[in-house]
């Protein structure tokens, strides 16, 4: 076992973030963890709980959804 | 706001799993080593393995909060260098504490084989030679198990 | 109660009744026998303990297991309790063995050894017994 668990979750934090001139490190100070999480979000290498994604939702000053997108599965 | 993501420095968690994979391999590689030599020498109940196995214990805590320490004191050196200041990221977050307990799950798999084998030997009445250093080799193939499953989590994703 | 939760509880009764019973059997030996405990036979009680309290175990888990085994009966968060209960009982466990091996190194009476080791891990279990039981009812850390 190793690797990380596919998902399908994907967000839109990077594109959110730049639009209102926040930096990752921005994002992490106000939310209390490391700048290499926020990394590992944007990148899908991490999914954050479920606080945590609101808090981010919060800071980014939009609604859940706008940040976190579901890909319905196609396949299985 | 360009954020340079091509630097991104070591989260302390990440830097202590180096560290602390780098002294076990280290010193319970140089103590199996020695050990190794002494069963070429001499008759396995003769070999004083007692005191040499207490220092390696105590070598690879020290080491590896020293080794932690000059890490946090060169990657900010390092930094320093390239001109790039950052605040040294000693948070621990909701992702360490995930990635602990990935390694942790390594660590107690190898640690359960270590104690059964452990009270096997002693129900058997086995000289503590044995007994002693499988629990030892059990327990340092754990740590560098329990690191390597960090360090990639650390890289490329839970 | 949830399969985990079941076989948790079971689980934990049964190594308490074990461990409870070894130890005085241990006890009464030194007692009746005029014998330090260093000297008393442990080794045949240990075995007997972790032979009957293992396979006791193993049936009960088998017969709660029978009852669910067509339907889903374990899910995420049974995963991620386990998960988070296991990094409590391990450290209790840890701790266990680096004494028993401090002890060992010392050439401290296999006696003791084997014993603190046998109850450091009983310990141990307790602890992610516990932790596993109180997530369930009242939740995790978020």
């Amino acid at each position: 076992m190793g690797g990380p668990k596919p998902t399908r979750v994907s967000n839109r934090i990077r594109e959110l973030r730049t639009e209102r001139e926040l930096t990752q490190a921005d994002i992490a100070a106000k939310l209390g963890v490391t700048r290499q999480t926020i990394i590992a979000i944007e990148q899908g290498r991490y999914s954050p709980s479920l606080e945590m994604a609101f808090q981010i939702a919060r800071v980014l000053e939009a609604p859940l959804d706008d940040v976190f997108q579901y890909r319905e599965a196609a396949d299985s | 706001m360009n954020d340079d993501e091509s630097h991104v420095p070591m989260t302390g968690e990440e830097k202590i799993a180096w560290v602390y994979g780098a002294v076990v391999l280290l010193t319970s590689g140089a103590y199996f080593v020695w050990l190794a030599t002494q069963f070429a020498a001499h008759p396995a109940d003769e070999i004083a393995w007692e005191v040499p196995l207490l220092i390696t214990l105590g070598a690879s805590i020290v080491l590896t909060i020293v080794g932690t320490i000059l890490g946090a004191i060169g990657g900010a050196v390092w930094q320093g260098i390239w001109g790039r200041f950052e605040e040294p990221d000693f948070t621990t977050d909701e992702r360490d504490r995930a990635i602990k307990e990935l390694g942790n799950r390594r660590m107690f798999a190898a640690m359960t084989a270590g104690v059964v084998g452990t009270l096997v030997l002693a129900m058997l009445n086995v000289d503590t030679l044995w007994i002693g250093n499988w629990v030892f080799l059990a327990c340092s193939i754990g740590a560098l198990a329990e690191v390597v499953s960090k360090i990639r989590a650390y890289r490329r994703g839970v | 109660m949830t399969f985990t939760e079941r076989y948790t509880v079971a689980g934990l009764v049964i190594g308490l009744v074990t461990v409870a019973t070894y130890v005085v059997v241990v006890v009464v030996r030194a007692v009746t026998d005029g014998l330090p405990l260093t000297e008393v036979a442990w080794q045949g009680p240990m075995l007997w303990s972790l032979i009957i309290g293992g396979g006791l175990y193993a049936l009960i888990f088998l017969a709660f297991w029978l009852r669910v085994r067509r339907e889903p009966h374990t899910d995420s968060r049974d995963q991620e309790i386990e998960r988070y209960a296991q990094t409590a009982g391990a450290g209790m466990t840890g701790l266990a063995v680096l004494v028993a091996l401090i002890m060992m190194c010392l050439d401290a009476p296999l006696f003791w050894t084997a014993n603190v080791l046998f109850i450091g891990s009983f310990l141990g279990s307790l602890a992610s017994g516990g932790t596993t039981l109180s997530a369930y009812r009242e939740g995790m850390p978020a």
